[in-house]
């Protein structure tokens, strides 16, 4: 597998407090990689030190196998945007004027494309408009089209959804979506919302106080979360008798709900409860959410 | 580089604080030698062109103050410096162009001035007094002088990247180093010699002898070599000229070597600051 980012053991200590300690991950190229931690974890200074923003106390990252430590690193960088925390965008100047501004950063000649990526953003039609009195959401997509300028193959985004109103947490998704699925962008993404993460994320890293705890595909989370069954029978003894007898983890929550902890099959189930005199009235899937297997990762006791 | 120094240039450009700075140079530059010439009419005076040459270091470092701050402290302030770095353009770089920027800036407002005013002057005023060679070097000190101010105030937004904090604190810096240097100019212009009114046997008695409060010595050299350190010292000197007891001609070739030692220094200190600096 190819991989756009490497970290490797990289750490930074700022005076006394480790805000990265040894953390180790990889990105594949291609992919969604949602970044999840708590506030502090480390997630915006390893973007940070990505970027060049920051340097790192010790060890080292490949940014398209070249070495952080390398002359050469500049020229990875030109291949990446980032948007870390708020929008860098000027704000007494028009989306238009902001783009033509990066690429002039970026040395290229010609506004070529520029249209196209106002496009991608839904900020076309802005005109005139400066940003400073551009909504949140357009803001973000103005810090997005910005990090799109130069042809970037990999996209930094730093909590983008924070703030947004539910149209705008849409519209960003969809936007993160259009870009890795059209334009084969690798986005590495840090957030907060899980469930908007858990929508988007093809590859997960999970960290605490510094340091990766999990990394793992979207498949291997779905195959690590527990699936559940939520159902509503007539008869709570003959299900748990059955249930007992498959050795299948249950809890009894109500006279007559149970949740029970196992990928059933649900014809089976039925006919076998039928001949215990038990009827089935609802049942709903209830699988473990990214939020609690997230929970779980990182200890639950001291959130409550 | 290139590409760093051309986008701040396009940013400058529509920068409106720059444009007004602009506007009321040159305004100034109209308005000197008019009233001056206002004045040669008025009183029949002898008013040579020599007068304009100096009023413009000290606004230009005022003003340039605010531009340098403004200008800089978006960059900083607002974060648009990560998208220089993290598109891989190295500190030294960013910072360079930031610097050259504001001294283009500064140039700019300095001729703005300059070029109206001697055009105005060398028509509706007297002839030069001082000599082309001198008049150069007075030019070249002035416009060192606003480049010596422009590269301490990029240093100083580098070390307070907060746009108001950082306005307010180069503001400050600058009335202190003007209200610093016109307390030594007060000083080297105090005549060597002049009237005294002491009482003998209980008669006031007029003696014209030594005056016990004109610095001498080593004092007055340290006060010389301090009022030419002095990048509000420096306008001043070319803003009077040559004041009373105290001939600015001479000392021209040391202000501009002091002036490109402070812009020597500050460009360094500024670019380490930089380049150590974890951004945010």
């Amino acid at each position: 597998m190819e991989y756009i980012l490497k970290i490797n053991n990289l750490s930074k200590k700022y005076k006394q407090f480790k805000a990265l300690d040894n953390l180790t991950m990889q990105v594949p190229k291609g992919s969604i990689y949602g970044f999840i931690g708590k506030n502090g974890a480390g997630k915006t200074t390893l973007i940070r030190i990505i970027c060049g923003l920051q340097y790192p106390t010790s060890g080292e990252f490949e940014l398209y196998n070249i070495k952080n430590t390398s002359k050469e690193i500049a020229k990875a960088r030109r291949k990446m945007g980032a948007v870390i925390e708020t929008p860098s965008i000027y704000l007494d100047m028009t989306a238009e004027d902001n783009l033509q501004q990066q690429y002039k950063i970026l040395g290229l000649s010609n506004f070529d494309g520029l249209q196209e990526i106002l496009m991608l953003v839904g900020l076309e039609n802005t005109g005139k408009k400066k940003a400073r009195n551009f909504s949140l959401g357009m803001r973000q997509r103005l810090g997005i089209a910005i990090a799109l300028c130069g042809n970037s193959e990999f996209l930094v985004l730093d909590e983008p959804i924070n703030g947004l109103d539910p149209q705008g947490i849409i519209e960003m998704r969809e936007l993160i979506l259009k870009l890795n699925h059209e334009k084969n962008i690798t986005v590495l993404i840090s957030s907060h919302i899980l469930d908007e993460l858990s929508k988007l994320a093809t590859h997960y890293g999970f960290i605490d106080k510094g340091r990766i705890i999990r990394e793992m595909s979207a498949k291997e989370l779905e195959n690590s979360c527990y699936k559940c069954v939520r159902m509503t029978v007539t008869n709570t003894n003959a299900l748990t008798r059955l249930l007992d007898k498959k050795s299948i983890s249950y809890q009894i929550l109500d006279k007559n709900i149970i949740d029970v902890y196992a990928k059933l099959n649900f014809t089976q189930f039925a006919i076998e409860l039928s001949k215990e005199n038990c009827e089935i009235i609802s049942m709903n899937e209830h699988d473990e959410s990214l939020e609690s297997f997230y929970i779980s990762l990182v200890g639950g006791a001291e959130h409550v | 580089m290139c590409n760093l120094l051309l986008a701040n240039l396009a940013r400058l450009k529509k920068n409106i604080l720059f444009i007004f700075s602009a506007v009321v140079m040159l305004i100034l530059g109209i308005f000197t030698p008019i009233s001056i010439y206002s004045e040669k009419i008025k009183y029949l005076q002898l008013q040579e062109a020599d007068k304009v040459i100096g009023g413009y270091v000290i606004f230009v470092c005022i003003i340039m103050a605010f531009i340098c701050c403004v200008f800089c402290g978006e960059e900083h302030d607002g974060g648009t410096v990560r998208n220089k770095l993290s598109v891989g353009h190295i500190r030294m770089h960013i910072y360079s162009a930031q610097f050259l920027t504001c001294i283009i800036a500064g140039v700019i407002l300095c001729l703005l001035y300059l070029i109206p005013a001697l055009l105005l002057g060398s028509i509706l005023l007297d002839a030069f007094e001082t000599n082309f060679g001198l008049l150069l070097l007075y030019f070249i000190s002035g416009i060192l002088c606003v480049c010596a101010c422009i590269s301490i105030y990029c240093m100083l937004m580098t070390m307070i990247p907060k746009r108001t904090a950082g306005t307010a604190f180069t503001t400050f810096i600058m009335l202190v180093l003007i209200f610093i240097a016109n307390q030594v100019r007060i000083l080297l212009i105090i005549p060597a010699e002049t009237y005294q009114f002491p009482v003998i046997n209980g008669v006031v008695t007029e003696i014209y002898g030594k005056n016990p409060h004109y610095p001498t010595g080593i004092y007055r050299n340290f006060l010389e070599i301090f009022f030419d350190v002095l990048p509000s010292g420096q306008a001043y000197q070319i803003f009077f000229r040559n004041p009373q007891h105290f001939q600015t001609a001479e000392h021209l070739p040391r202000m501009i070597a002091f002036s490109c030692m402070i812009i020597a220094l500050s460009f360094l200190t500024g670019v380490r600051i930089f380049e150590k600096k974890d951004i945010k």
